[in-house]
């Protein structure tokens, strides 16, 4: 979990970072243990900001062609983790918006198959620019 | 969204804003309050595992 790593750099930032997953509190919970997060983590089982947020429901293509595939590989490497059993719709693609006090959405990374995620690199400028 | 159509997200936040979430602590979170006082990066998980 890489956001958490740079959990110091985005409260320092003038903004801050909020995870939401598409499971119960309970299971949000237990995923902020597991991975040692101390980041919020909001719970939508029912994955209703996901359609709010545009969020894409990924095709056989999206979350299994062979670039993701080695992306994912590579990453579990890198990091030194496996996936584990899913919680939630696997299908579900996520992603990220940046929103400014008045309600704009400034940056947005919706993405677009399972290997497609916005750094936290980008993240954090976006949401230092919309500060 | 049905499989394969490109994400669409929006410009504002207003379809995100009266959103309710517990937390993991159990705390209900109306989204909009996120970003009252300071801008906010949401982060959407694509899953747990």
């Amino acid at each position: 979990m890489q956001l958490h790593r740079a959990r110091a750099q985005f409260d320092e930032s003038g903004g801050h970072l909020v995870l939401i997953g598409q499971a119960t509190p309970r299971q949000a919970a237990h995923f902020r243990r597991r991975q040692g997060i101390q980041l919020p983590v909001l719970a939508d089982e029912d994955r209703v900001s996901y359609r709010a947020a545009g969020a894409k429901t990924g095709s056989a293509v999206d979350l299994f062609n062979p670039m993701v595939v080695a992306k994912g590989a590579l990453t579990g490497l890198r990091e030194k983790t496996i996936q584990t059993r899913t919680i939630g719709d696997a299908n579900q693609l996520g992603g990220a918006l940046v929103i400014d006090t008045n309600g704009e959405v400034t940056w947005s990374h919706m993405s677009t198959d399972a290997g497609d995620n916005a750094s936290p690199e980008e993240i954090l400028a976006a949401l230092k620019a919309a500060a | 969204m049905p499989a394969g159509r490109k994400p669409s997200p929006p410009s504002t936040a207003d379809g995100l804003a009266e959103i309710v979430l517990p937390d993991h602590e159990c705390h209900d979170v109306r989204l909009g309050d996120l970003w009252r006082d300071r801008p906010v990066a949401l982060v959407w998980l694509r899953h747990y595992g």
